[in-house]
């Protein structure tokens, strides 16, 4: 651990020196040096496969599985500098059903409409953001307003210019309850539709009612794809205007989509036309097992897979055809039961099956030890929040006296619920049964398809939930650990946990913490014990 | 024999009927909550009541099957006093349901107040204008009730009561929206099975038809190629090792066909693709389809998915054909045939052939059902997307309308071939019985 | 139906002892190469599944291997628990402390296709029996009493049989999850329509007997002629049918794996194994898929060879 402290992210000297010589703020350069986490370096742990770094069992980074770049990629990258045009990229991905683009649940939801709807924000694979259809931003010292400068002479499809109005209509479908958009758990308590202000029609002004730090990550959240102001509540109707290199041609659910390069899309590349370099993409949908993907990329069928198994990493990895770029993400597989739930409402019941992970066994049985483990804190060592911590031991006899303490009838019977499309899920279940045997748990898997886990992920009283990779702990943390206003857990609260001093708001005094000046961001490690959510 | 098809003909009907209750039924009672499986947990009580009232899922079943079976438009358009018809949006790329005036003015309403109910009515280039309507518009129901029958905005007939303050939540077009004055009832708009429209998929949320057709084809076209290459060779193979009867020939058939047989399709199709696709590289191991045409133009895709279909299927008819050309040679007329020195091969086309391909191909054609089951797992494990992988995702997602669908296609499929499989075998045996 | 049902051939009423018997059919196979051949194989997973672990001398761990952690089996034959878990021997080929291999988790091969051969051994033979039982009645009751009753359950059974099994088995696992318990109640509703047809025909030609006749004038209940006259002369034919079926079964519950509607993990059912190991083919680790399909194809080539042989030896008294 202490050699990945002093390691310094390349980039850091660079904004020291911008900063020095007035090209950027302070506060610019406190938001490269804390995301590229000063205090907290990310342990660059370059596990291969596009499913790098870490799955830990419970709360840790793990895969990377691109959130938005395909991880495995059939051809090799173009070499720097020769750009080459034209061409059709088929992707590998299942094309599940979506309507508004706003209650996206899921990842790859988005990924088949990135080329044709665009954010405000792009969050790059260096973990840093960048403003995207904005121009610029700018935060008020206090971190309460904040001003969204909007890039000029962008044309939708339909010929209309990007204004202040279109961004208008989004924030009021995101933070209107009705639309039951994850987005809303990341402003609740600092923003409502009232604080969206239209200044002009390149400039909106969000007056929060508290400091929030995230605001340009938060427009970065995969379902914050920026819509048309007459968006039609469909997204895979063709007839909704884009801003994007790419226009929608068909959209198949179970099947395909294709998206094709259009004409006057305001970016240009860097060789001077205009984006996109290539002609078209097709989303290819070969059902809900991997091997038909593999076999398809082995095939030259398709060019690349989205989120590739470890196991596919496997099949991959000997293949010289194939490049496997790795990248470490915050993905993680979560372990959590839900507290309101009967055993779990005994926090000795839920601290024992803690206990009963041998976090490297289960790490290298279901990951093959590529990756970190967890430390029972939704933060990875990629995230600028991210503070070392030990890795709570194994110990059996302790969960078993733990269970004996809160006088529960052993074995324990517990069904954990697993998606059969994530091998390493069923695997992690797998190894924890056995490795839970001894205290007194016995564990069956409820095994159902990805997408059941899917419609009920939040319901199982414990179950086993990938969380996807986002660049700060404090845009996931207020999606999954915090109360709504009137005290319910928000919808993605799934293990139903909610804390006086974490809810309503203890974000915005964090982030002050982390722009202190002079300190150059302090490391934020959630103290376990005083969670007392134990495998969260 | 007329009587007797017909006779055949009216069992199948009175079968499928059976089955169709029975899916329905199997359906219905299958535990879990179609709201929840396809709107996710979120949704508030109120939300679930209203989704249920707006397709139909609080009706009694009997309503429910009528509807799924011959539709619901006709029970609406007595209702609306207008005919309801289904046209085609293509700028929204989707099918919807609108009232037509006497004068083919298509319309929709809505109302924002329970008082004044307004007629949307569509032009000729696809926009709309709203035309307020009168009070008048209210009739008064056999309950006393004032009550005006239109077509809602989303397309399904519904009944608002006047001066309403019924709450309702509709998804619509990007929102959930909460609505006073929502209509008190609906009548989901369907065409029924029979007429080719079996409703609309819960997961993808277009019509069944439209996802099930297109698989359809794919199967039939994958199963076809694959009746085609094992119905010959497996009745050659069959006779050969039936005319060698005790010999090593037949024993080596014998034994392959059994192994064949036994092999699940699974295991066959993982160790095809392991020789051919991923040592071999002489095929692909899994079907891509990135067109509607893509099968064509690289038809080598389904050689796998073929043999691996095939082995089960040939190896089953070898041993029926083999076991019916022993049976039929060791007959008094093949020896007396043999004793008149007739040659061989003039016996066994001349005579042994046609009752020898009876009981095969009968035994074949009542065999669909099993080649179904092989397709559901090739389909699978190769990534084809035909019927077997369909409602196999259908019924893992509990998308009932789309397993209602798949499986009476696939069940009228199988019975259907047995009715071709009695024409074949009359035709084949003319002295069968009509009983 | 147009199809003629061939009577089947029917062993002669006769009743001697159980051992008697048990000799009988013993000298029975003997005398087919086919049926021996079919009785190794058989055999070889019967002794394998019988003899895994100390279960058979502890009945509390009889399905499952003890895999609830209440009841620890000692391993016999399967020389490890199917569940132990080696560290760092994850997807290893065969070898000397490993005689199959090892799967992802690191658990040995043999030891779970040895305890999978259990699973599978318990759940194909009990689904055919309680198939059996309904299906063997519902033929009798048809084929006895005929007229209305007759056509109304086959109407019904025709359309139980009108549906492809494989459909069946989806909807039914998809309704109830998978679970040992279902994967019966699948193959067994699945099953019973064909055996109730096979019955129902045999019954249809027995009935015409001299010692129906028999027992009818002397007054005896339709239901002691069904199940002490009709049924056990119409054994020969339901016992080859009966294989055959246990063949199905295996083959069906090694599909329902193979598709993730069977036994849930970590148990080491042959299909599920299948389904898990073939994503590691593409890896260069066939050997879980392998085994698992060589021991489902040669179980099922076994019981088909027996069932093959058995119905040889039978017709050879025609």
């Amino acid at each position: 651990m202490s050699e990945r402290r002093d390691r310094v992210h390349p980039a850091v000297p660079e904004a020291q020196e911008q900063l020095r010589q007035g090209r950027i703020s302070r506060r610019e350069f406190l938001r490269v040096a804390t995301l590229l986490g000063v205090s907290a370096p990310a342990a660059y742990v370059l596990a291969a496969c596009g499913t790098p770094t870490a799955t830990a069992p419970t709360a840790a980074p793990a895969a990377a599985a691109a959130t938005e770049a395909p991880a495995a990629a059939a051809t090799a990258a173009p070499a720097m500098g020769a750009i080459k045009r034209g061409g059709t990229l088929r992707v590998g991905i299942q094309v599940p059903a979506v309507d508004h683009p706003a209650r996206f649940s899921w990842v790859f939801d988005s990924n088949e409409f990135r080329q044709v709807f665009e954010y405000l924000t792009e969050t790059g694979a260096d973990n840093i953001t960048r403003p995207y259809l904005l121009e610029s931003w700018e935060a008020s010292d206090d971190l309460k307003t904040w001003t969204l400068n909007l890039r000029k002479g962008i044309k939708w499809s339909n010929g209309d210019e990007l204004t202040s109005e279109d961004v208008l209509f989004n924030f009021k479908e995101w933070l209107a309850p009705e639309t039951k958009s994850s987005i809303l758990g990341l402003w609740e308590g600092f923003l409502t539709i009232d604080g969206v202000e239209a200044k002009d029609d390149y400039t909106v002004v969000l007056n929060l009612a508290a400091p929030k730090l995230d605001v340009p990550e938060t427009l970065f959240h995969y379902p914050a794809q920026i819509m048309h102001r007459s968006f039609n509540g469909d997204l895979t109707t063709l007839s909704n205007p884009s801003t994007g290199p790419m226009k929608l041609d068909e959209f198949k659910v179970g099947e395909r989509v294709k998206v094709s390069k259009r004409e006057g899309y305001w970016q240009n590349g860097e060789d001077g036309s205009p984006l996109p370099y290539l002609d078209a993409i097709e989303y290819i949908d070969l059902g809900n097992d991997q091997t038909a993907y593999v076999a398809a990329l082995q095939g030259g069928q398709i060019d690349t897979i989205y989120d590739p198994t470890v196991d596919t990493f496997l099949a991959l990895r000997n293949n010289d055809k194939i490049t496997v770029e790795p990248l470490p993400t915050a993905q993680v597989r979560l372990l959590r039961m839900r507290v309101d739930i009967e055993p779990w409402t005994d926090v000795r019941v839920r601290n024992a099956l803690k206990m009963c992970q041998d976090r490297q066994a289960i790490l290298d049985n279901a990951y093959f030890g590529q990756g970190d483990l967890g430390q029972d804190v939704h933060v990875a060592p990629v995230q600028p929040e991210y503070a070392p911590m030990d890795v709570p031991a194994y110990d059996p006899e302790g969960a078993k006296a733990l269970l004996e303490e809160a006088g529960v009838t052993t074995p324990l019977d517990v069904s954990i619920a697993v998606g059969t499309g994530w091998t390493d899920v069923v695997t992690y279940a797998e190894s924890l049964k056995e490795l839970a045997t001894p205290a007194g748990f016995n564990i069956t898997l409820d095994t159902m398809p990805n997408s059941s886990y899917w419609d009920k992920w939040a319901e199982v009283p414990v179950g086993i939930t990938p969380w996807t990779h986002r660049p700060l702990a404090v845009m996931l943390l207020p999606l999954a650990y915090i109360a709504d206003a009137e005290g319910t857990p928000v919808p993605w609260n799934e293990t139903r946990w909610v804390d006086q001093e974490f809810t309503p708001h203890p974000l915005p005094d964090l982030a002050r913490h982390l722009v202190r000046p002079g300190q150059g961001g302090v490391g934020w490690g959630l103290g376990v014990g005083g969670w007392g959510l134990c495998t969260v | 024999m007329i009587t007797f098809l017909l006779r055949r003909a009216f069992y199948l009907i009175l079968t499928l009927f059976a089955v169709s209750i029975g899916i329905f039924a199997m359906s219905e009672i299958a535990p879990g909550n179609i709201a929840i499986n396809s709107l996710g947990n979120t949704i508030t009580p109120a939300q679930e009541a209203s989704f249920n009232a707006q397709n139909g899922l609080d009706q009694p079943a009997v309503t429910r099957y009528i509807r799924w079976m011959i539709g619901s438009d006709w029970r609406a358009a007595g209702l609306i006093g207008y005919p309801v018809r289904q046209i085609y949006e293509a700028d929204l790329n989707r099918w919807s349901w609108w009232g037509a005036l006497p004068d083919g003015t298509l319309f929709q309403n809505y109302t924002d107040d329970g008082e004044n109910m307004i007629r949307v009515e569509r032009l000729a280039d696809g926009s709309t204008r709203d035309v307020p309507l009168g009070p008048e518009v209210w009739k008064t129901d056999a309950e006393g009730f004032p009550v005006f029958w239109g077509v809602d905005r989303e397309g399904r007939a519904a009944m608002w009561v006047r001066g309403d303050d019924n709450e309702a939540w509709t998804l619509g077009k990007s929102t959930w929206r909460s609505s006073k004055g929502a209509p008190r009832a609906y009548i989901p708009l369907q065409k029924g099975l029979l007429r080719g429209d079996p409703g609309v998929s819960f997961f993808t949320r277009r019509p069944v038809a439209e996802t099930l057709v297109p698989r359809l084809m794919n199967t039939l076209l994958l199963a076809g190629i694959a009746f085609v290459v094992v119905m010959p060779l497996a009745l050659a193979l069959g006779m050969l090792a039936g005319l060698n009867e005790g010999r090593f020939l037949d024993r080596l058939l014998s034994i392959s066909s059994l192994v064949a047989t036994a092999t699940p399709e699974f295991a066959s199709g993982v160790f095809l693709i392991l020789i051919f696709s991923t040592w071999l590289k002489w095929l692909p191991g899994a079907v891509v389809v990135t067109s509607d045409t893509a099968i064509f133009e690289r038809p080598q895709m389904l050689v796998l998915p073929i043999i691996t279909l095939t082995l089960i299927e040939l190896g089953y008819v070898l041993r029926i054909t083999r076991a019916s050309m022993v049976e039929v040679m060791r007959t008094n007329y093949i020896r007396t045939a043999t004793l008149k020195g007739l040659p061989q091969w003039r016996i066994v086309t001349k005579h042994a052939l046609r009752n020898a391909l009876m009981a095969p191909i009968t035994v074949i054609i009542l065999h669909v059902n099993w080649l179904i089951g092989g397709i559901v797992v090739v389909e699978t494990l190769f990534g084809f997307p035909g019927l077997g992988r369909y409602v196999m995702e259908a019924a893992l997602f509990k998308d009932v309308f789309a397993i209602e669908a798949a499986t009476m296609v696939l069940v009228v499929i199988a019975v259907g071939t047995q009715l071709v499989a009695d024409l074949i075998y009359t035709y084949i045996n003319p002295r069968i019985r009509y009983t | 139906m147009a199809v003629i049902e061939q009577p089947a051939t029917l062993t002669a009423p006769a009743r001697p002892s159980v051992w008697g018997r048990i000799a009988a059919v013993l000298a029975l196979l003997g005398r087919s190469r086919v049926a021996i051949a079919g009785l190794i194989l058989v055999g070889f997973w019967v002794v394998l599944a019988i003899f895994a672990d100390d279960c058979i001398i502890r009945p509390a761990c009889w399905v499952g291997g003890g895999s609830d952690g209440t009841v620890v089996s000692t391993p016999w034959l399967a020389r490890y628990s199917p569940f132990e878990q080696f560290r760092g021997r994850n997807l290893e080929g065969p070898s000397a402390d490993h005689w199959l291999g090892t799967d992802r988790n690191g658990r040995d091969l043999w030891a779970r296709i040895v305890q999978g051969s259990r699973i599978i051994l318990v759940l194909a033979p009990i689904s055919v029996l309680i198939a059996l039982a309904i299906g063997g009645t519902l033929g009798l009751i048809a084929g006895y009493f005929g007229g209305q009753i007759d056509e109304l359950l086959m109407r019904v059974l025709d359309a139980l049989m009108a549906f492809p099994q494989i459909l069946l088995y989806l909807i039914i696992i998809a309704a109830l999850g998978p679970s040992a318990v279902n994967v019966v109640l699948a193959i067994t509703i699945a099953g019973a329509p064909g055996i109730a047809r096979l019955v129902r025909s045999l019954t249809l030609d027995i009935k015409t007997r001299d010692y129906v006749a028999a027992a009818q004038t002397r007054g005896e209940s339709p239901w002691y002629i069904m199940f002490v006259e009709i049924l056990p002369n119409a054994r020969g034919p339901i016992i080859i049918d009966a294989m055959l079926r246990v063949g199905y079964a295996v083959f069906a519950i090694g599909t329902l794996g193979f598709l993730g509607l069977g036994l849930p993990p970590p148990s080491p059912d042959w299909g599920s194994i299948v389904n898990t190991g073939r994503k590691f083919i593409q890896a260069g680790h066939p050997w879980d898929a392998l085994w698992a399909s060589l021991s489902i194809a040669s179980l099922v080539v076994g019981l088909n060879l027996l069932a093959d042989g058995l119905s040889e030896e039978l017709g050879r008294y025609r």
